[in-house]
């Protein structure tokens, strides 16, 4: 392009405008960040008000960033991490499952909770920012443990262990919901480490199996279990392990409702294997 | 490309020619056919809407030729799948133009699921004087036919016909991101998340497989197929794009299934730009030949990259699209907007190169001379026959007038697909449900 082109263009714009425009020449956009004045923030879809991250939080001089990039690094990967979990759980009630996102989804969080494992955290920190999640029901204090999905009858391959075959008796049947459960987390990964995000994909992918597989043939096994029941909204957060006396469809819904992550947490905490797990399911 | 219209590399005297509202329907892709006579819109209702470029009159020379709606059609339906409780979405993911070889135009649409072949051609005779039927249509009672002639065409209004010549369905489990013709013209491969199928134009109840990067174990996947094209001439090499960042050139001489790669082109993560979604931005959402077929360009969140095909190691260019967004990933991520999918495209000398951002903006960048600029596509700040104005977004500091600051952009408005016209300077700029189509100043 020459110099003619920029003249002419130049002189339009003086014509139009009265005033100087910008020359084409300066990359402005790309230069670095300089010094910034506090603007009132706009009505733009970054405002922080939209977010509410801005409560509490002193409002510093560079308000043209994110406010989540002023958080401490602890929170702010807690945050992420958070909205991650989020929008997994979303993912899975859209009428459009993007296998791409999920996939983009779940690798962040992978690597989030690698670096938190990394960095030996024993005790998960609690944020003292809350932006209020739509899953009250869901302590972020463990962040792990992705509810168990409801929607779909959990079709699963080598998680089901062969001693829970699908009887007639009601012991074994609340066994086999009770069971699935549990085998889900454990079968994936060997320690109590790697299982949280082994489990997180494997379980995530294992609800999309149904989405997204067609070779998992796994229906047959939970034909006779009627699911119709089976609605999110209705789910109560029951203590595990489930009443079995009254059925197995109200069985395995309460069980499926035990979708608090902190009953799952304590449970597994205590009872990690499964002969322990079915002792109990047993005498109870 | 003449000199002349080389020496306005970038073009900062486009010119707004048309606005093309299509209220009620978000578009979804758009696509200029091989000559730039057509240009193809798809929407989210399935729709697909063909503008046809009026020709050049003589006796006004200075009003170039203009787009009109051609064709209108139903391409796809919205539709259930009972086994898996889905709904498939009838939304235009892609089209693709067929070369044309007779009177006929043809082009492959896709949604989610499957691939139509549709053919539009023109009617503008019909055959009257029928001996069996009058010319209503009716039946005539064979008793009162006492004489026979022969049927003549005589001319009509013109009338132009879309009727769907292929259907190829049924061969993905995925969704489809990508379509792309070969250049021998006979075959088209299309792409889904996990795997790329090739078919022959001719035939719908067989494709073939050639790539598959499913894992065994589904809880393994990282990594998905973004976007897939042809070599432009070479009908045996494809590229594919992935959400790492990375993109792979396949020989399909090599083996039936290419899912070992020829060539392997990745940029090493830069270690001082790393962030919790430093692999969100770094997934590919476009991959494009240049027109030469030596250079390739992938569009990323924040960047445009053009490759060498000779070099694997690194980009040859990047181009920051809109770098002031790298502090705002965060709620870019919960607002969801990290994921949209922007396109990317060549000028037809591969000189220029254009992309689309938020707030209606779209950037273009010249590559020789290493100039680019940002302009919108809005009503209000176009009227027809003005010459675009360049914006600029104030990143901090004090903002001039005409300026935006980046809290005031508006991320609902996303320009995500463009198309360049193959040889002239004419653009084609989707933003959400309006068409926008500029064109060079005439000097």
């Amino acid at each position: 392009m020459g110099q003619r082109d920029i003249t002419a263009f130049e002189a339009s714009m003086k014509r139009k405008n009265g005033i100087p425009s910008v020359s084409m020449c300066r990359l402005e956009v790309e230069s670095a960040a300089v010094k910034k004045e506090v603007e009132p923030g706009g009505d733009g879809a970054l405002s922080s008000s939209r977010y509410m991250l801005g409560r509490g939080v002193k409002r510093k001089l560079s308000t043209c960033e994110d406010p989540a990039q002023d958080l401490p690094y602890p929170q702010q990967r807690q945050l992420v991490l958070d909205l991650c979990l989020d929008k997994l759980q979303s993912c899975q009630r859209r009428a459009e499952p993007s296998l791409h996102r999920s996939v983009l989804l779940a690798n962040t969080l992978r690597q989030i909770q690698q670096e938190m494992r990394q960095e030996g955290e024993t005790c998960l920190p609690l944020a003292p920012l809350g932006p209020s999640l739509p899953h009250a029901s869901t302590p972020r204090h463990f962040p792990d443990l992705p509810p168990v999905p409801l929607d779909c009858p959990q079709p699963l391959t080598g998680a089901l262990s062969p001693s829970f075959s699908l009887t007639t008796t009601e012991d074994e049947e609340v066994q086999l919901g009770g069971a699935e459960n549990e085998t889900l987390l454990p079968s994936f990964a060997g320690e109590n480490d790697t299982r949280s995000t082994d489990s997180l994909f494997g379980s995530f992918e294992i609800t999309n199996s149904t989405s997204y597989l067609t070779d998992l043939a796994l229906d047959d096994i939970f034909e006779d279990i009627d699911t119709s029941m089976y609605d999110s909204a209705d789910i109560s957060v029951l203590p595990f392990p489930a009443q079995r006396s009254s059925g197995v469809d109200d069985g395995l819904k309460s069980l499926s409702s035990c979708n608090s992550n902190s009953s799952l947490q304590l449970c597994l905490s205590d009872l990690n294997d499964l002969d322990h797990i079915m002792e109990i399911l047993v005498h109870s | 490309m003449e000199e002349e219209s080389d020496s306005r590399k970038i073009n900062n005297s486009f010119l707004r020619d048309h606005n093309y509202a299509t209220e009620a329907d978000i578009i979804s892709t758009v696509e200029f056919n091989s000559t730039g006579e057509l240009l193809a819109t798809g929407d989210k209702g399935g729709r697909v809407v063909v503008f046809q470029r009026e020709q050049e009159s003589k006796n006004q020379p200075h009003r170039r030729g203009e787009y009109n709606v051609y064709s209108t059609f139903q391409s796809h339906e919205p539709e259930f799948d009972y086994l898996k409780s889905l709904e498939i979405e009838e939304k235009i993911n892609k089209i693709r133009w067929l070369p044309q070889q007779n009177a006929a135009y043809f082009l492959l649409s896709t949604n989610d699921k499957t691939v139509k072949l549709w053919k539009i051609s023109e009617r503008d005779k019909r055959p009257e004087g029928y001996n069996l039927k009058d010319e209503d249509g009716r039946i005539r009672d064979p008793a009162t036919i006492t004489t026979l002639r022969v049927p003549v065409l005589r001319p009509m209004d013109l009338m132009v016909e879309a009727a769907p010549r292929r259907v190829f369905s049924n061969a993905h489990t995925y969704h489809i991101n990508s379509i792309s013709v070969n250049s021998d013209y006979e075959t088209f491969m299309s792409t889904d998340d996990l795997r790329i199928n090739l078919w022959n134009l001719e035939i719908t109840n067989r494709s073939f497989n050639i790539v598959d990067i499913k894992p065994t174990n589904m809880e393994e996947l990282t990594e998905v197929i973004t976007a897939a094209e042809f070599h432009p001439h070479h009908c045996n090499t494809f590229v594919y794009s992935s959400s790492k960042g990375s993109i792979r050139l396949c020989d399909m001489r090599a083996a039936a299934l290419c899912d070992n790669h020829s060539k392997f082109f990745e940029e090493p993560e830069d270690p001082s730009n790393r962030s919790f979604f430093s692999e969100i931005i770094s997934s590919i959402s476009d991959v494009k030949f240049s027109h030469s077929g030596r250079y390739l360009m992938t569009r990323d969140y924040l960047t445009v990259k053009v490759w060498d095909l000779n070099m694997e190691s690194k980009p040859l260019e990047t181009y920051q699209v809109h770098d002031y967004l790298r502090s705002k990933l965060c709620s870019l991520y919960e607002n969801d907007c990290i994921f949209d999918k922007f396109e990317c495209v060549w000028n037809g000398s591969d000189s220029v190169i254009m992309t689309g951002s938020y707030n209606n903006f779209f950037r273009m960048f010249d590559r020789n001379t290493k100039r680019d600029v940002t302009l919108e596509a809005s009503r209000e700040n176009s009227k027809p026959r003005a010459i675009l104005k360049p914006r600029k977004v104030c990143v901090g500091g004090k903002r001039r007038k005409d300026e935006i600051s980046v809290d005031s952009l508006d991320f609902s408005k996303k320009i995500l697909h463009t198309a360049w016209h193959p040889s002239e300077n004419i653009i084609a700029v989707a933003a959400t449900n309006n068409l926008y189509i500029f064109q060079d100043k005439v000097n």
